[in-house]
């Protein structure tokens, strides 16, 4: 009976190897990948918070020429020394 | 870095001091609604994100029913960053349909379809058919099981249309059923036909954003609004916005991979629980509301033209609508819109629930 059951193991066996679903790896599964990722999205929101602070920096400047009555500022006023 | 001499070049060949002049000139009203005018701008730029994205993948996508499922695994499991594109892609089409969705619910609250504004109204409508059609389309170019039942499931729908659905369906499918040759249809669809529709659509819709300008809403028409020039104001604020969406599709992209189930199997019964995209979910729990049969009627085909009837309501409700036309309030559309909305989110949650 051993005998037998062992004989049926090694048949199914790999059958039953081949029917399991075979899980697709999404994103790359090594840990130093995955790190890897994640810091590189933690650096990626810090160059954008950089960039919306200097364009709002920007238009406040624009928005501070615009409420003097002007289009532009004067490129040429004098610099103080 | 000015580079004068590079302007000077193209200064000559090109009035782009005019295209700046004209952007500066261009007003844009402020009050305490303007936040919506921005999803539109939101809608155009993840457009953006989904060409580029989509060109990458059309590098390695093979539209071959016997090997499309295997070429996506590929790209996600072989390509660099490949699964990272695919990824960007799926959440920007999830993220430009939702934000639509939005576009399309403020323009039908604030009443900014009014007059003249109705073909803006409608343009825009079929922009977010085209969409839609994209998510599906797209979903279906996976070549798995659950898009596989997904699109038998809606192109049957579409199917129960009395006089032209026969017609439809086969012409999606290219066939009776959903097999290889509708797997071909959709890729023609989501490469080559939809985007060229997409660029003929949106170009009409900018040109009446352009020519009409901004709607301002009824509540906010009598009031002294200050106006300030769309370039640089508007669209500085503009660019702030979409690096926040792109900071949210890349980390979306990043934490959530959309998920690759078996390859589909055309002989092989409809996986258990399988569900629409979530903007059909409210069409599926529609659908589901109505009998087998009614009135010795095909249960299907009445809920069908029950929801293409209050679609095309809400396509027209420019024309209905007459009393905001002649710019005076009017409650009853009001009433009406946030019908529609509310029917939409009950039943897209419910459908997402059960």
């Amino acid at each position: 009976m051993n005998r037998f059951l062992f004989i049926l193991g090694f048949v199914l066996g790999p059958t039953h190897a081949a029917l399991a679903e075979e899980k697709i790896a999404l994103i790359p599964p090594s840990a130093y990948d995955r790190a890897s990722i994640y810091l590189n999205l933690t650096l990626f929101w810090v160059a954008l918070i950089v960039l919306i602070v200097l364009i709002r920096l920007k238009l406040r400047e624009k928005e501070r020429v615009q409420a003097m009555g002007r289009s532009k500022e004067n490129d040429k006023i004098p610099m103080l020394e | 870095m000015s580079c004068p001499r590079l302007k000077d070049w193209i200064g000559e060949r090109f009035d782009l001091a005019g295209v700046a002049a004209a952007a500066g000139k261009k007003l844009v009203p402020v009050h305490g609604r303007d936040i919506w005018y921005y999803t539109g701008g939101i809608v155009l730029f993840l457009l953006a994100i989904q060409v580029l994205t989509g060109l990458v993948l059309a590098f390695y996508y093979i539209p071959y029913f016997e090997v499309a499922h295997k070429s996506v695994i590929d790209i996600v499991t072989k390509l660099n960053m490949g699964w990272f594109f695919r990824s960007l892609h799926h959440w920007g089409a999830q993220l430009a349909i939702l934000v639509m969705f939005v576009h399309i619910f403020a323009t039908l609250l604030l009443k900014s379809y009014r007059k003249p504004r109705e073909l803006q109204w409608v343009s825009g409508f079929f922009l977010l058919g085209i969409f839609i059609f994209f998510g599906l389309s797209g979903y279906f170019l996976l070549w798995d099981e659950r898009a596989f039942a997904a699109v038998r499931v809606a192109t049957g729908g579409a199917g129960n249309l009395p006089f032209f659905g026969g017609w439809i369906r086969a012409f999606l499918r290219g066939g009776i059923d959903v097999t290889g040759e509708t797997l071909t249809r959709f890729y023609a669809f989501h490469v080559s036909v939809l985007p060229l529709l997409t660029l003929a659509v949106l170009g009409f819709h900018l040109l009446l954003v352009l020519f009409h300008g901004m709607s301002v809403p009824l509540s906010q028409k009598w009031r002294n609004l200050r106006q300030v020039p769309f370039f640089p104001n508007v669209f500085y604020r503009d660019l702030m916005i979409w690096l926040v969406v792109l900071g949210v599709v890349v980390t979306l992209a990043t934490l959530l991979p959309p998920d690759i189930a078996k390859k589909a199997d055309p002989l092989a019964p409809p996986p258990e629980g399988v569900k629409p995209e979530w903007y059909f979910l409210f069409l599926f729990q529609t659908l589901k509301l109505f009998p087998g049969s009614l009135a010795g009627m095909n249960g299907e085909t009445i809920a069908i033209v029950f929801i293409g009837l209050a679609i095309l309501f809400l396509f027209l409700v420019p024309f209905f609508d007459k009393k905001s036309s002649l710019e005076e309030r009017s409650p009853l559309f009001t009433v009406i819109g946030l019908a529609y909305l509310l029917y939409f989110v009950v039943m897209t949650i419910v459908g997402y629930l059960t």
